[in-house]
């Protein structure tokens, strides 16, 4: 019975996705309509180009017929993959952004993956000590998470570690000489980036866990499970961690899209080959189509990350998606 | 809470709120429960501080913020150039009292916009429920969805970075929180509980409006909107770090973009903007924080 | 009386913190024995909750401790004077609880067998915890205990876990079930039905129960003796006939009077003038005196002490006199007069 409960769910939950990304579309929709020049200038630039190629484009993105029509054409290219072609590197932009997308998916997990090992930490030793230093001292990383600019934390660290100490290099992804050997080649270059991304999600984790935590111990059905004997630890293990843990993970899932946002700065600062970098050039050189095209990525994988959140949330807790 | 899982608290509350002292006016209350924590207070005074310092910027600076010269990458202490010089020979320091006009203006006003117009929706949405709130929750669950600084960049980028269309800009994708608690507190308006209310207590409806519901959904408004004023100087940062700021102005993120390339050679062309930005954010985080605490008081555990 | 199973001797509790530390419960004395179904009630705020929470040390919150008092359970010893490892051995194996408000109280991540499982670790090897979880159910009266086992909280109504809490708390067959306002929070019917419960079990395993309520009909109902609470303190003691048909303390005749039954007629019904005194500046002598309607002198200076009546004890100066009964006879009359 369980297993129909979920599936349904996942139905529903996929459905309403469904308006959020249509209107995600009609935004993207609407600001290559509202740009300045007419659409073709966006899509194509103002690089001098062949009348065949502008012909081309015309009849692709049917330029030449009324609006909704140019939407429908305009969902239809999306659905097959077509989004315009970058003008100053001559490339389509789907491909350009495949090339690219592995790289912040990299850099943005092992972001969240350290931000979530050490804001769980954190927030377990904030809520166990609570009232006593290290709890003080949490709440401050949190404050300063919440306050200091990751990109200006992300060239702190290179001032520290990379200019003054050496230890670690300032940029890329990879040196010249070795080139893209593979994930430990990478890793010192992954490091520094790495931690300045995280900052801001330690602190929303570390917060979430320790709130979470405080709540669930001071929960009456602990109360319940001590009536019955239960011994300290047995209550952390069977209870308080299991009910900790929703509010965390949701907030986890809920603000993939601030660290998508977060990783176009620090790829910016530490010239990390992803998405976020290609954002910056394309903005540099007036990339039109490669900015759009990066704004619906990067839209769609934000409303997909909710999805998922929300579908794990009902996986981990029978009560979401009930009717109170 | 249940009636038994805290006998003495709620005793101790009951009797707290019942006899022993008399009511006061609620912002009163607001004052002290605030100027009890230093830190919230201490944040307070550098924030007018701050203001101070961007009011009066021309008559602080020691240059024209604008003026290169030859005494480029200068550290700092050197002559009379008290934080340094950046890669044109720019005064830091004149640059550093200047750009504060810029981060507070668009963070004030960002937060002013977004209050405005998330109250707007809250409240039709609160009020009237129905489809109205429906349709209106879906535009502001949609709003919430966007990738907020994404969208920011990529519009300015496209539009133009004048100081309005940041500020336009960053207001759109703010509004939400404040709509969703405006709604929450309007809705409250059409529930069974109020009704009752009105009538167990003899209390006009008007009364009751004005003198618990406002209050409690304005102390929200209120802690958000502190809380948006450091959102939005960050993300003003974030712009103009991209390059995006306005060309006109001089700010915090536009020096730190300078700053990027001579990181090597200058490290006081990155630290002092932002130390400055990382400090005016805190403040607001922790004055937002202590006006939570002291608007919305909970029966807290006394330790 | 029964053997004595819980005995609490001058129990005290207060605040802990900061602040000066505020008595709740002061020098509260009350006995369970086998099979007897006690009732300890009062108004909120009067601190039964705190000293039901106090026998386990089971407090709800951080900020209150067992200040002074014995708490002896037989053939265990002073709970009071145990170490937290000794009273968990108590908790669940000798004392079971159950509390207010069943839909807090129970693990919503948790299945229903798992949760009444719980208490069985450790004193029943595993295999066996299917079998007796089930017992247990059908014990309480649970439909289709099988497919029970594996459902979540949310999906019962609220007498139903209301029932599935006291299955788990009664899992090792403890002597006493300490039951905190168990009906409190469910529908009247429902009430009826988990009382009627409770009393089956105490026939049927020899319970002792102590009941705490603020409802003075449950009271008549379920139990065979009771104590009267008012600001900490035991006002007045009696088994439960003798306290209906002949109470001997002012604050237990006001609460009777503001209670309607089929004996009560609507033109001696009243409510007690005044309000519960703050806990951090009780008054002296008699914490009734301010509100009573037959105090003397005496009731502003000292402290009376439980004075013995028939079938029980009350602590008021005036508990011996024949007349206490019409203690509030003028109070009724003003008030239905006015209205």
């Amino acid at each position: 019975m369980r297993q129909a409960e979920i599936a349904l769910f996942i139905a529903k939950r996929m459905l309403s996705a469904l308006p959020l990304l249509l209107g995600v579309v009609v935004v993207n929709f609407l600001l290559i309509q509202l740009a300045p020049g007419d659409p073709i200038t966006v899509l194509v630039g103002d690089n001098p180009v062949s009348e065949e190629y502008l012909n081309q484009i015309r009849a692709e993105f049917g330029l030449d017929k009324p609006v909704w029509e140019q939407l429908w054409i305009y969902v239809v290219q999306i659905l097959h993959g077509n989004l315009g072609t970058s003008y100053s590197r001559h490339q389509p932009v789907t491909e350009l952004l495949l090339d690219r997308a592995g790289n912040t998916l990299k850099l943005t997990l092992t972001a969240i993956l350290l931000a979530t090992v050490v804001g769980g930490l954190l927030g377990v030793l904030a809520a166990r000590f609570r009232g006593r230093p290290i709890d003080a001292g949490t709440q401050t990383v949190t404050l300063l998470g919440f306050s200091v600019p990751e990109f200006w934390l992300g060239q702190i660290l290179i001032l520290l570690f990379a200019v003054n100490l050496q230890w670690l290099p300032s940029g890329g992804a990879y040196s010249i000489r070795t080139g893209d050997a593979g994930f430990f080649a990478t890793l010192n270059y992954l490091i520094l980036p790495a931690v300045a991304l995280s900052f801001r999600y330690v602190a929303l984790i570390s917060r979430m866990t320790r709130a979470s935590l405080l709540e669930v111990s001071n929960a009456d059905f602990v109360t319940a499970a001590r009536a019955r004997g239960l011994s300290d630890g047995g209550i952390l293990r069977r209870h308080t961690l299991k009910n900790a843990a929703p509010p965390v993970i949701t907030v986890i899932g809920y603000n993939f899209g601030f660290i998508l946002g977060g990783s176009v700065m620090i790829e910016t600062v530490f010239s990390w080959p992803g998405i976020g970098r290609l954002l910056y050039e394309s903005i540099g050189s007036r990339d039109y189509p490669v900015l759009i095209g990066i704004l619906l990525v990067i839209s769609v994988t934000v409303v997909i990350a909710n999805l998922i959140t929300d579908i794990v949330h009902m996986l981990i807790d029978p009560r979401v998606g009930q009717k109170a | 809470m249940t009636d038994n899982s805290s006998d003495s608290t709620l005793a101790l509350a009951t009797v707290e709120r019942e006899g022993l002292r008399p009511p006061r006016n609620r912002f009163v209350e607001a004052w002290s429960g605030l100027s009890r924590s230093k830190i919230a207070v201490a944040s307070l005074v550098f924030i007018i501080l701050v203001l101070l310092m961007g009011a009066f910027a021309p008559l602080l600076q020691t240059n024209d913020p604008f003026a290169g010269g030859k005494d480029a990458l200068l550290p700092p202490l050197s002559g009379e150039h008290l934080l340094g010089t950046d890669h044109l020979g720019r005064d830091i320091w004149s640059q550093l009292v200047n750009g504060a006009r810029v981060s507070l203006m668009v963070g004030f006003s960002v937060a002013a916009a977004a209050t405005v117009i998330g109250i707007i929706v809250g409240a039709l949405a609160g009020f009237y429920g129905g489809w109205i709130d429906s349709l209106l929750m879906r535009i502001t669950e949609f709003f919430q969805t966007l990738p907020r600084l994404v969208l920011a960049l990529i519009i300015v980028a496209l539009f133009g970075s004048s100081v309005t269309m940041l500020i336009g800009v960053i207001a759109i994708l703010s509004w939400p929180q404040t709509a969703r608690v405006v709604r929450t507190g309007f809705m409250s308006l059409r529930s069974v509980a109020f009704v009752d209310a009105a009538r167990v207590s003899g209390m006009p409806r008007t009364a009751i409006i004005f003198r618990e519901i406002l209050p409690n959904v304005l102390a929200s408004v209120v802690v958000i909107a502190s809380l948006d004023v450091g959102a939005a100087i960050l993300t003003e940062a974030s712009l103009s770090f991209f390059g995006l700021g306005d060309p006109n102005l001089v700010s915090w993120g536009g020096m730190l973009q300078q700053a990027q390339q001579y990181l090597a050679q200058a490290w006081w062309m990155a630290v002092f903007p932002g130390v400055a930005i990382a400090l005016i954010v805190l403040a607001f985080n922790i004055l937002g924080d202590g006006l939570n605490d002291a608007l919305n008081p909970r029966l807290k555990e006394r330790a | 009386m029964t053997e004595t199973l819980l005995r609490v001797e001058n129990l005290q509790v207060e605040t802990r913190g900061r602040r000066r530390p505020v008595r709740l419960v002061d020098g509260v004395s009350l006995e369970v024995g086998v099979g007897e179904i006690v009732g300890l009630v009062g108004e909120s705020g009067c601190g039964k909750s705190m000293t039901a929470s106090s026998i386990l040390q089971l407090f709800p919150t951080d900020s209150v401790r067992l200040a002074g008092g014995e708490i002896s359970l037989k053939d265990a010893g002073r709970l009071d004077q145990m170490s937290s490892d000794q009273l968990r051995k108590v908790r669940g194996v000798r004392i079971g609880m159950v509390f207010q408000d069943p839909s807090t109280y129970l693990d919503p991540l948790m299945t229903i067998g798992k949760q009444v499982a719980e208490g069985l670790r450790g004193h029943l090897p595993k295999s066996q915890h299917p079998a007796r979880v089930l017992e247990l159910l059908k014990q309480m009266g649970l439909p289709d205990p099988q497919q029970m086992m594996k459902r979540y909280p949310h999906e019962l109504s609220g007498g139903q876990r209301q029932r599935v809490l006291i299955a788990a708390a009664l899992a090792l067959e403890p002597d006493v079930l300490i039951a905190d306002e168990p009906t409190t929070a469910l529908d009247v019917t429902i009430q009826a039905e988990i009382l009627t419960l409770l009393k089956s079990l105490r026939d049927r395993l020899g319970l002792g129960i102590l009941l705490i309520t603020h409802d003075l009909g449950v009271v008549a109902e379920m139990c065979d003796r009771v104590y009267v609470m008012y600001a900490g303190r035991v006002a007045e003691t009696r088994d439960v006939e003798s306290l209906f048909a002949e109470p001997r303390h002012p604050y237990t005749i006001g609460l009777l009077h503001g209670t309607l039954s089929p004996d009560t007629r609507p033109e001696d019904m009243f409510s007690i003038p005044g309000s519960v005194p703050d806990p951090r500046a009780m008054p002296a002598g008699c914490r009734f005196n301010t509100r009573c309607p037959v105090a003397l002198d005496k009731c502003f200076a000292d402290q009376p002490p439980l004075i013995d009546v028939t079938g029980g004890a009350s602590a008021c100066w005036r508990a011996e006199e024949d007349t206490i009964g019409q203690a509030w006879d003028q109070t009724a009359k003003e008030e239905n007069n006015v209205a």
